[in-house]
């Protein structure tokens, strides 16, 4: 099959290509592409022409994507259920073949297709990127409406959408990495989408390089796994590595291919130690912090392990890893963020926090939990973020929480929403926050993970109180907002404030919806059976967990669960409370004063805590004294050493050669004569040395 | 010009002498004679030739070279021919094959001196240096 009519044959239903097995993907081989064809094209018209349309740029990328939203809804609503095609293990689609060097079951051949594939893993991620995106998308009309580049915003908006989507629904190891790259592209482009800002700028290359860091390991892993098996095709690919006894025949082991897939999750999902770049991306315009930075991209990481999750069930040890690293990341972030006084910086913190609970997650192999905290996080977390820019945008781009404070009366749909999303994610029954962590910290626990558990803890008691800290110092006390501007102090238009609303509703409901009619609340409902979302993920999840071995431990309510439950819950109490007390709190019936003088008091008493959380630990110095400092010695070595011997020794052979050549001109007189006497000299010299030689 | 003349007289005169002189010292028939006029002749001629500016002197001094060559073998020739009588026949032969060559090699480089002449105006060949730009 020739590469060039296979998309057309494929778009226009014909079922030779598209089909998995017997059956015909139908309707859904137009559908499936055109979900990623949609932004694509809004991206192309609005790079194009967008220029000339100045305030209705925003017109044709929205659209696209709300086309995009209704038909992904549809794709993973139909996904979910278990239609056909989709079934349980979900459906995949071949476009076109790629690279088609050797034929497909010759070995050695190199074969990559590139196709779409949905199952209910790639159905939760579509309802979370593409609702998530629409609302910033619908947003961002409010938030940039000032800004000169409105076009070019929307432009790269729809082009991170394209790249996020082909990330989640591609079927090739090698296209998930093109994707891969893709939103690392678009993340650097609106990051520093405020190029003319020195700081945004540096920002956008920060986050370039720091996830080039990861990259490399994932395209090493990626390799490796084409040396073992020989197939990209990422299910076909899981396939062969985790069969029977395959292993042992595997020129590189299974831990290596893992850990540099963990590598490449890393980066893009901001873990320890890669996260630096996380904090600084806030640079970029808030509806960029929402979507990517908090609500999307950043799960890229999550997604690849859960999708690979039986290459990592088959290599225990680096599980381990995995928890580690993200339960270390979480605490990191944490202690970071509750000292950091600008408001989008200690919400990257904590979504760096959350993204440690998923990778724990992962890692103590509660693969629906991190799945469940990733679509209950993206909502909540994209919430706040929104919410923060509305509060930006009230108090004329002030980001600094101590220039803040008393606006809950004077932006009250802010104020609500952000409430409710600060309740979700410091983890208070029944909202979404809630149920997703207390399932992680629960499956660590129960899964003899309990160091992960004791941190977590700790985790959950710094989230409540960070977040509080936020919500105090920016909407409850008195007002330390410039008084020049006190008097605009305005609401957003409702073009920012209904995706706001609209978020808030699952922020409050998703973790209930999608945990019923399982554990925590169906039991005591009287209601049976796995929550909705584990009954989602299941063929998703089962070949990983079969290889774990984890038994179904049963739920005991009145047990161990319920009291796991009520630690967190009431960790999550204290955290808010005494953030409460500290920074002050306006709530109906409580009415707490701020206390700065505790707050300096008690900092005083751990003066190394305190400056060690505000300084984010150093990381930002020790990386710049490893790698600006003691990289630039030895770069600056390495070009002495480049210019001194490298460069010099060819100089000099050449400097040599035209000096000789220079000085041997010298005796070329052109003087007839003088080479007359050369000739005569040397036949005098000649037959000299013919008599001296005879004569002995 | 007298002086040219002097000093050509006089050369002359030192050459006969000493070429009586070697006669004397290897009696009637000394191939030590001959090579010691050849040597003698072949010497004039490669300073003349070194040391004339002017093409022409120059010219008559490879002349004069050749020709000391030509005494040398005769002489040769004619001592060898003691032993053996077809050495005469071809080492006149040969001579007079160097004096063909040395008519041919006068008349090329003469003719190469009056075209360099025509262009440079003079017959110094220290001022021939195209050479060397």
């Amino acid at each position: 099959m020739s590469g060039l009519d296979l998309p057309l044959a494929t778009i226009l239903g014909a079922t030779e290509a598209g089909s998995e097995g017997a059956i015909g993907g139908g309707p859904w081989d137009l559908l499936i592409p055109l979900i990623i064809a949609l932004p694509l094209a809004g991206f192309l018209f609005t790079a194009l022409v967008g220029r000339r349309l100045g305030k209705s740029a925003h017109l044709v990328p929205v659209g696209a994507i709300g086309l995009a939203w209704l038909i992904g809804m549809w794709v993973a609503f139909n996904a979910l259920g278990g239609t056909e095609p989709f079934g349980e293990h979900g459906y995949g689609q071949t476009i076109y073949t790629w690279i088609a060097s050797g034929a497909p079951d010759q070995a050695g051949a190199f074969v990559v297709d590139v196709g779409f594939f949905v199952d209910n893993l790639t159905a939760c991620l579509l309802i979370v990127v593409l609702t998530i995106g629409l609302l910033v998308h619908v947003y961002s009309i409010g938030y940039m409406s000032h800004d000169p580049g409105y076009w070019r915003f929307f432009a790269y908006l729809n082009l991170f959408m394209v790249s996020m989507l082909l990330l989640v629904l591609a079927d090739s190891f090698l296209v998930v990495f093109v994707a891969w790259e893709l939103v690392g592209l678009s993340s650097y482009l609106l990051i520093g989408f405020w190029k003319h800002k020195r700081s945004a700028a540096l920002a956008a290359k920060k986050a370039f390089i720091v996830n080039r860091v990861g990259d490399v390991g994932f395209a090493l892993g990626i390799m490796a796994i084409f040396v073992n098996v020989g197939t990209l095709n990422i299910r076909h690919a899981i396939e062969l590595l985790t069969a029977e006894g395959a292993a042992a025949s595997f020129p590189i082991p299974m831990w290596i291919v893992a850990l540099l897939i963990f590598a490449g999750a890393m980066g893009k999902s901001a873990q320890f130690p890669l996260h630096v770049w996380l904090p600084d991306a806030m640079e970029g315009p808030t509806p960029v912090s929402a979507l990517i930075h908090a609500a999307t991209m950043v799960n890229a990481g999550v997604y690849l392990v859960a999708r690979t999750n039986p290459i990592f069930a088959s290599a225990p040890d680096v599980m381990v890893v995995v928890a580690a690293i993200g339960i270390f990341t979480a605490i990191l972030a944490a202690s970071i963020a509750m000292t950091q006084t600008d408001i989008k910086r200690v919400l990257a913190y904590s979504t760096l926090s959350q993204l440690g609970y998923m990778f724990a997650a992962l890692g103590v192999g509660a693969f629906t939990a991190a799945i469940f905290h990733l679509m209950t996080h993206g909502f909540f977390k994209g919430l706040l973020f929104l919410g923060s820019g509305s509060v930006i945008h009230a108090v004329h781009e002030e980001q600094d929480m101590r220039k803040m404070g008393g606006l809950a009366k004077k932006i009250p749909h802010t104020y609500r929403t952000m409430l409710i999303g600060s309740i979700a994610i410091a983890g208070i029954p029944p909202l979404a926050g809630f149920f997703s962590k207390d399932e992680i910290l629960g499956e660590a626990f129960k899964l003899h993970f309990e160091w992960v558990w004791a941190i977590g803890i700790v985790v959950a008691v710094m989230t409540a109180f960070y977040m509080f800290r936020l919500i105090g110092m920016t909407f409850w006390g008195e007002s330390r907002v410039d008084p020049a501007i006190e008097p605009h102090v305005h609401e957003s238009p409702s073009v920012m404030t209904t995706p706001l609303w609209i978020l808030a509703v699952p922020t409050v409901l998703l973790g209930l919806v999608l945990s019923l009619p399982g554990p925590p609340l169906g039991p005591l409902l009287g209601l049976e059976g796995p929550g909705l979302l584990h009954h989602w993920l299941e063929p998703v999840f089962h070949p990983g967990l079969v290889i774990l071995g984890h038994k179904e431990a049963e739920y005991q309510l009145f047990g161990i669960d319920g009291a796991l439950i009520g630690a967190s819950v009431a960790v999550a109490t204290i955290g808010m409370v005494t953030a409460w007390r500290l920074f002050g709190v306006n709530l109906r019936a409580i009415n707490w004063r701020p206390d700065p003088e505790r707050v300096r008091r008690l900092t005083a008493r751990v003066p190394f805590l305190y400056r060690a959380s505000l300084n984010k630990w150093w990381f930002d110095d020790l990386n710049h004294l490893l790698f600006m400092t003691i990289g630039g010695r030895l770069a600056a070595f390495l070009w002495w050493f480049d210019r001194r011997v490298v460069d010099d020794t060819v100089n000099d052979v050449a400097a040599t050669t035209v000096g000789a050549g220079r000085g041997l001109g010298r005796i070329q007189t052109g003087r007839v004569q003088n080479y007359a006497l050369g000739i005569a000299v040397g036949l005098i010299v000649m037959a000299g040395s013919f008599l001296v030689l005879a004569a002995r | 010009m007298i002086r040219v003349f002097l000093g050509t007289a006089l050369t002359g005169a030192f050459v006969l002498g000493l070429g009586l002189i070697a006669l004397a010292a290897g009696g009637s028939r000394s191939l030590n004679a001959y090579l010691t006029l050849s040597t003698l002749l072949f010497a004039i001629g490669m300073f003349g030739f070194l040391a004339r500016r002017n093409a022409i002197s120059m010219l008559m001094s490879i002349e004069l070279m050749l020709n000391a060559v030509n005494l040398s073998i005769i002489a040769f020739a004619s001592f060898a021919a003691d032993n053996n009588a077809a050495f005469r026949a071809e080492g006149s032969v040969i001579a007079l094959m160097v004096m063909g060559v040395a008519a041919g090699e006068a008349t090329v480089g003469l003719s190469i001196i009056m075209a360099i002449y025509r262009n440079k105006k003079t017959p110094l060949v220290d001022e021939y240096d195209a050479m060397s730009q």
